[in-house]
């Protein structure tokens, strides 16, 4: 089934097809949501906020861009809500977001490799959490590989040249500092 | 370290992809569908609160208007109170102009009040030539010395 054939059941009060909706872009929801909180936990609030609204908010859909771009504007806006929420800054100054509890890539790698990725993993995200804001939101956006640069300019207001300026410039700068930790390149 | 990684930019973001590339945690759907299920039965039964404010509010509005009318007011004593006298003059001032307009609308003549209205009861007066005059006799002495002061 299409997203316009989702929306327009969901519209009428189709909550299945709601639920469809959600199942198919509950990874990339929470991926944007990731990229603007760096916090697991802000991310999935987000997520989950974010498809509350849209589901409030369905019958205001026109269809003008794709029910992925729309996602992800409200999505965005949802994550840099949570980021700013007084709670969550509080919580972040007695937590390291970027030693969150992360998910090594599974199927078939030895346990010993798995614990290397998970190393590396770790480290680059450490790395990319002490970017600036505005190159660490591109990067992970744009890394995530769910939104091509038009559909992020789209949704987020941005152009889709600065987008592209921005993602260069975390690449050089955590190159550089890969570079310093013994990475070669 | 991993020193037989090339960064290029490929790698780089292989690298940052693998590290930022997480999915939805699971049951994820569930979670926003029971938080949907949560929001649609609160909104139902919250449904009765809005009528009930806007009756409550009418009501208000109601008794603030039935509380701003005015008192009923008693005939007779309304006319007892419109026969007031112009109050005088100022002392000083030279004309009684701005005063005569103030109290204009409010003044009525003497002609104009009904006797009948005006309640009478009689005053007994003593005769003047029943009071003592006051003497005061010179030759006594002062008793209290209250003109030694």
């Amino acid at each position: 089934m299409t997203d316009a054939e989702l929306v327009e059941q969901a519209r009428r009060g189709d909550r299945a097809a709601f639920d469809a909706i959600v199942e198919r872009y509950q990874h990339v929801v929470f991926r944007t949501a990731l990229a603007v909180t760096s916090n697991r936990e802000e991310a999935e609030d987000a997520a989950q906020e974010t498809f509350l609204r849209a589901f409030g908010h369905i019958g205001t859909f026109r269809g003008d861009s794709s029910l992925k771009t729309w996602l992800l504007a409200i999505a965005w806006r949802e994550g840099i809500s949570k980021r700013r929420s007084l709670v969550n800054r509080l919580r972040r100054m007695v937590s390291t977001p970027e030693d969150e509890a992360f998910d090594p890539p599974a199927a078939g790698r030895t346990v010993e490799a798995r614990i290397m990725d998970a190393e590396h993993a770790l480290t680059v995200r450490r790395l990319v959490a002490r970017l600036p804001q505005s190159y660490r939101e591109a990067l992970m956006l744009a890394a995530a590989g769910d939104f091509t640069f038009d559909e992020m300019s789209a949704a987020l207001g941005v152009p889709a040249g600065t987008l592209k300026w921005r993602v260069s410039e975390a690449r050089r700068q955590l190159r550089e500092k890969l570079r310093a930790l013994g990475y070669q390149g | 370290m991993m020193d037989d990684t090339r960064l290029d930019d490929a790698a780089l973001d292989a690298l940052v992809s693998g590290a930022v590339r997480v999915d939805a945690p699971e049951g994820f759907v569930v979670r926003v569908g029971a938080a949907l299920d949560l929001r649609e039965s609160s909104a139902h039964s919250r449904a009765w609160v809005r009528p009930a404010l806007a009756v409550a509010a009418m009501l208000l509005l109601a008794a603030l208007w039935w509380w701003r009318q005015p008192a009923p007011v008693n005939p007779d004593v309304s006319r007892e109170a419109r026969a007031v006298t112009p109050a005088p003059v100022a002392p000083g001032r030279t004309s009684s102009r701005p005063v005569a307009s103030v109290f204009a609308p409010g003044t009525r003549s003497a002609t104009a009040i009904d006797p009948a209205a005006i309640g009478t009861h009689t005053i007994d007066v003593q005769p003047a030539d029943a009071i003592t005059p006051l003497t005061i006799d010179a030759d006594r002495p002062d008793p209290g010395g209250e003109g030694d002061h």
